[in-house]
């Protein structure tokens, strides 16, 4: 690990909503209201913050790093925004990491927004506005369609049998019953996941996530400061290892069936661990659970062969099978993820980091793992299809 | 920038109506203006870096990879078949209304280029990955992507 050794102390998360009656600025308050108060230190103690948002256009406001800025804690101090679309909620953080273990900041304050029921008639007319102008505009593409597309891809490739996929769906949605911010958590069948209604084919209704409105902060620090503050390390996650990559930004340039971008990223944050051996059965032994990024069911199984946890086209009968649920082996999203706490696309990966968080710090109430959690991967994935971001993060008393 | 209807419901100001009222003149750029203009003749133009020996449709002024400026003697035409490399049968137009008709939104690796064409498929009954498609062109070209309807299984 190079730099300072960095924390994260704390988190704070509103309940993802369909439309919240705050702003984006006043949702990006409570979050970082909460985070501060849960690592017990005020805005004073903090010397840079960090925002991650999504695309301008959802919020109809531009220069989202300018309007979030004081709702983020960010006046009078060095306040930056990163952006790298639906991959910027793990970003972030990431982000925050690199400010500490620089030297540049000892205490960072980063705050994850989205506010996705602005924009109408719905979210999607927004997605519209990130495709190249020339060509792809013109034939009105929407994330749907591309995912759909993706999918199809996937499932060809591997004679995937979409029973599996659906399967995600029903764990993810099932777990997020147990989150206080979950917006749809949900007990559903594998037969009703299947019989949603078509939206692009292959892709139905209860394979997709729903969007929302919601905010994720953190706190990172150094060291020095843990121990300065007086943090009991039983409250601290350790990052253990960082990485992101963007594959081409031809997004019809690749084989989609694999996310080489995710590859990279995860090896990226492996090496940087120290974690040279990337076989799945040794990573799942060294990483106690995942929280990969599932917008959509197929992404995490997706996901999850980019992260090299499991064999390429292995991962989908490894969910069917049960061996990702909250209580096996290698439990993955066990906080529901997007599929059933929802969408905010900034909030929502920034949902995962903090999951990885709480399940390290034993936190995190009815959805703790059942067995002993040492170190857990948080991963997001976004732009137009070609970013991937990656963070591993071990317990406050793991060497 | 009034409440809108919806407030009406519960006598609250909890939303405003407002748009950013704001329109585009795109830049076509070097690159793609060569390749809108070969549309209108019927010309699918592609480019290719020697280099990397890795043809891009359409064509860019530069490689991605090594970074080299693709020039005017880079251009050429490729054929107008390909194979289906990917599709979807779309239900929901892009604001996510419901489509009277649903239609198909494919992916081609059109032949001798390296990269894959997002376009419509039309007119083809049983579509498959792998099968062989041709260009459609419509009779009204502008110089724009719906110069061609979309590709067609043979
Ligand atoms: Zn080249």
């Amino acid at each position: 690990m190079k730099g300072k050794k960095v924390g994260m102390v704390s988190v704070g998360l509103t309940k993802f909503m369909r439309r919240a009656k705050e702003t984006p600025k006043e949702l990006a308050y409570y979050s970082a209201k909460m985070a501060l108060d849960n690592a017990g230190i005020t805005r004073k103690d903090v010397d840079g913050v960090i925002i991650g948002s999504a695309p301008d256009a959802f919020d109809g406001v531009h220069q989202k790093h300018e309007y979030l800025t004081d709702g983020s804690g960010g006046f009078n101090l060095p306040t930056m925004r990163g952006y790298v679309g639906g991959g910027t909620g793990v970003f972030s953080p990431i982000q925050g990491w690199y400010s500490v273990a620089s030297g540049m900041n000892d205490v960072v304050l980063i705050t994850t927004e989205e506010k996705m029921s602005t924009i109408q008639p719905s979210a999607q007319a927004g997605f519209l506005t990130i495709f190249d102008n020339m060509i792809e505009r013109n034939l009105g593409p929407n994330l749907v369609w591309i995912f759909a597309l993706e999918m199809k891809r996937y499932m060809e490739k591997h004679g995937i049998p979409k029973e599996h996929i659906a399967s995600v769906s029903v764990k993810n949605k099932g777990n997020a019953l147990d989150h206080p911010s979950a917006m749809l958590g949900q007990k559903l069948t594998i037969e009703q996941v299947m019989n949603s209604e078509v939206l692009a084919d292959p892709v139905h209704l209860l394979d997709i996530s729903p969007v929302a409105d919601g905010a994720v902060s953190f706190v990172m620090m150094s060291e020095d400061k843990i121990k300065e503050f007086g943090i009991p390390l039983d409250q601290v996650a350790w990052v253990d290892g960082v990485g992101w990559n963007v594959d081409t930004t031809i997004w019809t340039n690749r084989d989609l069936y694999y996310p080489k971008y995710v590859e990279k990223a995860a090896k990226q944050a492996y090496n940087m661990a120290g974690q040279k051996d990337h076989s799945p059965e040794t990573l799942r032994k060294w990483l106690s659970f995942a929280e990969p990024y599932d917008p959509f069911n197929y992404k995490e199984l997706h996901h999850l062969e980019g992260l090299q946890l499991f064999g390429k086209g292995e991962a989908p009968r490894a969910a069917f099978e049960g061996v990702t649920a909250r209580d096996s082996d290698f439990p993955v999203t066990p906080s529901g993820g997007l599929l059933g706490v929802g969408n905010p696309i900034a909030a929502a990966a920034g949902m995962k980091a903090a999951e990885v968080y709480l399940q390290l710090t034993g936190q995190a109430g009815k959805r703790q793992i059942p067995k002993d959690v040492t170190r857990g991967l948080a991963q997001a994935w976004g732009d137009l299809m070609q970013v991937g971001t990656v963070l591993v993060m071990k317990g406050g008393q793991v060497q | 920038m009034l409440p809108t209807k919806r407030n009406a419901k519960h006598n609250s100001v909890r939303e405003v109506e407002g748009s950013f009222p704001i329109h585009f003149h795109y830049t076509a750029g070097i690159s793609t203006e060569k390749f809108f203009l070969g549309l209108k003749e019927k010309k699918i133009l592609g480019n290719t870096c020697a280099t990397c020996n890795f043809t891009y449709l359409p064509p860019k002024i530069f490689c991605e990879d090594c970074f080299a400026e693709l020039g005017n003697d880079t251009y050429k035409e490729v054929p107008q078949t390909g194979i289906l490399e990917s599709y979807t049968e779309i239900y929901y137009d892009f604001r996510g209304d419901k489509l009277e008709t649903p239609y198909f939104l494919a992916l081609i690796k059109v032949d001798e280029t390296d990269t894959m064409f997002y376009h419509k498929l039309i007119d083809t009954e049983n579509p498959k990955i792998g099968m062989k498609v041709s260009a459609i062109w419509n009779d009204d070209r502008k110089g724009s992507i719906h110069d061609l309807n979309g590709f067609k299984g043979i």
